[in-house]
């Protein structure tokens, strides 16, 4: 992989291109002023959007790259909010801060041979990155992909998918909505099991990849299982659109063992064992960027200065931040006196 | 004479108790529950997809009546007396079988699936088959089992199918295959098989392998559960209220019987080791552990309804003293063998129970034998019993032509 991109901190990209999915979703071009990036589709970026009220930090799916540059699909979600500022402001030679894409949900989790693409939404985006990357580089792939949408206007990338349909024998798409109108031929209602076992019926033998809102996707695991699937291959990606994302709620004051010392950017506080960096930062008023709260979309990222952590990235840090010294402070624990250092 | 003998013993009886020593004995009142009995009753026969496809079928023995159940050409289930309208052969010979059209094996008269004689070689011209269709036997379908009716005027159904359709319904046993069966005979009377089906009492002594998941208790206010159990009932009721399943004891008298009950902690299925039996769960169903749900219908048929398997018991009177007992497994019609199921773990636990309760079946038959047998009173934990005992008293009652008892519900 050709990693000559800053792989840490923030790399401006411009936007070389903008293109209407659907009336409510645009799949943005981006292309990093220091040269091509890449990435494993599958992966996100966290873009550094700057809202009038101050910056946003919002990780979005790569849905695809091209010649070095990064598509990001995104759909306009309510007023006020990073997308919506997205669509009505972001335009063709404007430039963003992004870090460097991120993530463990992509293809190297894959263990079995066929597989099921199940999606809620815009958790579709990762879906398609997937699926352009196997269309190169195995046509022959056999992907049963589900998807759950809202109405049939928002059905992404239709024209794609036809012709990705033309390059991959193996490829079936099913897609239900939950507001169907005339002209509408697809499954409509929520995600259940009757439904997904009729457009996937042997989505028991299948290892899943699965994207979309919280609810959606627990259902979908327990499908999986209720169908014979084995736990282990069902991966799931949590970020999808604007969610709001609010970090874990702080664990009750009374439990844990002494506290340590936690030095923020020279200023100290105290940070129980229990609670992560993050939790004793936000507690004690020192605001620290986050994002997902789960160690996936790499926002909190912080430097450690010094002292001992229990780290549990869940993929929201690269190889080489990990080795720099970087850690989540979302999902890193102290288990000494610890430094750390906001950049 | 017997008659009057019965009505005698049946004076005699005390309900509450086990009945007099000739009622599980005497070869004459075996006859009479025959004809009292399984010959005025709904049985169940099998469950719908062990005939799947027309022209499959299934035969039974309801005391002397050959029967045989089998699926049309319209893909109805129907069912006939198993004897040829000639000179009276059996037509289908096998347990089970497929025929496009039931030929007897004597002198190859041949009917139609829907009972009509097609063809009857050698016979001379003129000779006017539609006076010698087969004897159909009536047939009710109720949530996936066959129940039959020997009788020319069958009693309702109604009530049953209305009581029990809420608890099966959602484990959608149209959609299981059979994964195994299983026939004992056990060398015992028919109703102590039953007597012994309808109580845990002697669970505990006797079932190592059925207790690793089953609860002992019989209800949801069982004194015992309220003390041992209550923590787990409370939570799976919760769960199951959440998920629209239903429950609570169904109002089924002393005809049927039919309740979800938990099973033990951290067990989900009737395994050896608790853990799920089949992995391809049935129906809809998402939820792993659903307890079962365990129906009983007199005279002879009890179930067991679970999130990832069923189980139909079905017991057939030999003789006085010998009792058939079939048993049979479902699971999810797409389930496959050695991936979402394994045979010996689906099958493990209620095989070593049948082979216990088997025994000791025998030797209550060999106990009552004795002339110090005097019958006995059953605990509180045997209420199903009393049910049991007093619904037989009343069939018997009604077949020799004395009032019937009046008899207490549930």
């Amino acid at each position: 992989m050709d990693t000559q991109a800053i792989s840490t901190g923030l790399m401006p990209l411009s936007c070389v291109g903008i293109r209407e999915e659907t009336p409510t979703i645009r799949t943005f071009r981006l292309r990093a002023c220091s040269g091509p990036v890449s990435f494993v589709p599958g992966q996100a970026l966290v873009l550094k959007v700057p809202m009038p009220g101050g910056p946003l930090w919002r990780s979005f799916t790569i849905s695809g790259g091209s010649e070095g540059d990064l598509h990001l699909t995104i759909k306009a979600q309510a007023a006020g909010g990073a997308t919506r500022w997205l669509h009505d402001n972001f335009r063709e030679g404007d430039v963003i801060e992004a870090r460097a894409p991120r993530g463990a949900f992509t293809l190297g989790l894959r263990s079995n041979e066929k597989l099921a693409f199940v999606s809620g939404g815009s958790g579709a985006t990762p879906m398609m990155a997937m699926l352009r990357d196997l269309a190169e580089s195995e046509p022959d792939a056999d992907v049963a992909w589900f998807h759950a949408a809202r109405d049939p206007s928002e059905m992404l990338f239709a024209s794609e998918l036809t012709e990705l349909q033309r390059r991959m024998p193996r490829l079936s798409v099913a897609v239900t909505v939950t507001r169907p109108a005339p002209g509408w031929f697809g499954y409509h209602g929520r995600i259940r099991r009757g439904l997904l076992a009729a457009a996937v019926p042997d989505l028991g033998r299948r290892e899943v990849f699965c994207c979309g809102p919280g609810g959606f996707m627990q259902e979908a695991r327990l499908i999986h299982a209720a169908e014979g699937g084995v736990k282990t291959q069902f991966h799931t990606e949590s970020f999808g659109g604007e969610a709001p994302v609010i970090p874990a709620a702080p664990e009750p004051v009374e439990t844990g063992g002494p506290a340590h010392l936690l030095k923020v950017n020279g200023r100290d506080l105290q940070i129980r064992p229990v609670e992560t960096v993050l939790q004793a930062s936000l507690r004690q008023g020192v605001v620290i960027p986050c994002g997902c709260g789960e160690g996936m979309c790499g926002t909190c990222m912080v430097k450690l200065v010094s002292g001992d952590v229990d780290a549990r990235p869940n993929g929201g840090l690269t190889a080489d931040e990990a080795e720099q010294g970087y850690i989540l402070a979302c999902s890193s624990r102290a288990v000494s006196d610890v430094e750390i250092a906001l950049e | 004479m017997l008659k009057e003998r019965i009505a005698g013993l049946l004076d005699q009886r005390l309900s509450g108790h086990s009945l007099p020593r000739d009622f599980y004995v005497d070869e004459q009142i075996f006859q009479a529950d025959i004809e009292a009995v399984f010959e005025t009753d709904w049985l169940f026969a099998c469950s719908t997809v062990e005939i799947p496809r027309p022209g499959d079928y299934l035969t039974l023995r309801v005391g002397h009546n050959p029967i045989v159940v089998l699926r049309n050409r319209e893909g109805e289930v129907v069912a006939f007396h198993n004897t040829c309208r000639h000179r009276g052969s059996q037509l289908c010979l096998k347990e089970r079988g497929r025929a496009n059209r039931l030929v007897c094996p004597y002198h190859q008269w041949v009917y139609e699936l829907d009972g009509s004689l097609i063809n009857a070689r050698q016979m001379p011209d003129g000779f006017d088959t539609s006076g010698y269709s087969l004897t159909p036997v009536h047939v009710q379908v109720i949530c996936g089992m066959v129940y039959i009716c020997l009788a020319d005027e069958p009693p309702s159904l109604e009530r049953f199918r209305a009581g029990v359709t809420p608890y099966i319904a959602p484990h959608m046993p149209d959609r299981t295959k059979v994964a195994f069966t299983s026939t004992i005979v056990e060398e015992a009377n028919w109703k102590l098989v039953i007597e012994n089906n309808r109580e845990c009492y002697h669970c505990a002594a006797n079932h190592p392998e059925l207790l690793v998941s089953m609860v002992e208790f019989a209800l949801p206010d069982d004194p015992q559960a309220k003390t041992q159990f209550q923590g787990l009932m409370d939570r799976s009721t919760a769960r199951w209220d959440s998920l629209g399943l239903p429950h609570k004891p169904a109002d089924g008298g002393i005809e049927f019987r039919c309740i979800r009950l938990p099973f033990n902690e951290n067990t989900v299925s009737f395994t050896t080791d608790g853990k799920p039996a089949c992995n391809k769960l049935l129906g809809d169903f998402t939820e792993q552990d659903l307890g079962s749900v365990r129906m009983f219908r007199v005279p002879h048929n009890w179930n067991h309804f679970l999130s990832d398997h069923i189980i139909h018991f079905r017991v057939l009177p030999i003789s006085a003293n010998r009792t058939e007992l079939r048993t049979t497994w479902l699971v999810h019609e797409d389930a496959v063998e050695g991936v979402d199921y394994d045979v010996e773990h689906l099958t493990a636990v209620w095989l070593a129970t049948n082979s216990e309760d088997g025994m000791l079946a025998e030797n209550n038959h060999r106990g009552i034998l004795s002339r110090a047998y005097r019958p006995g009173p059953y605990a509180p934990s045997e209420f199903m019993l009393t049910h049991f005992t007093d619904w037989y008293a009343g069939k018997m009652g009604d077949y020799v032509g004395t009032p019937r008892t009046a008899v207490a519900a549930e």
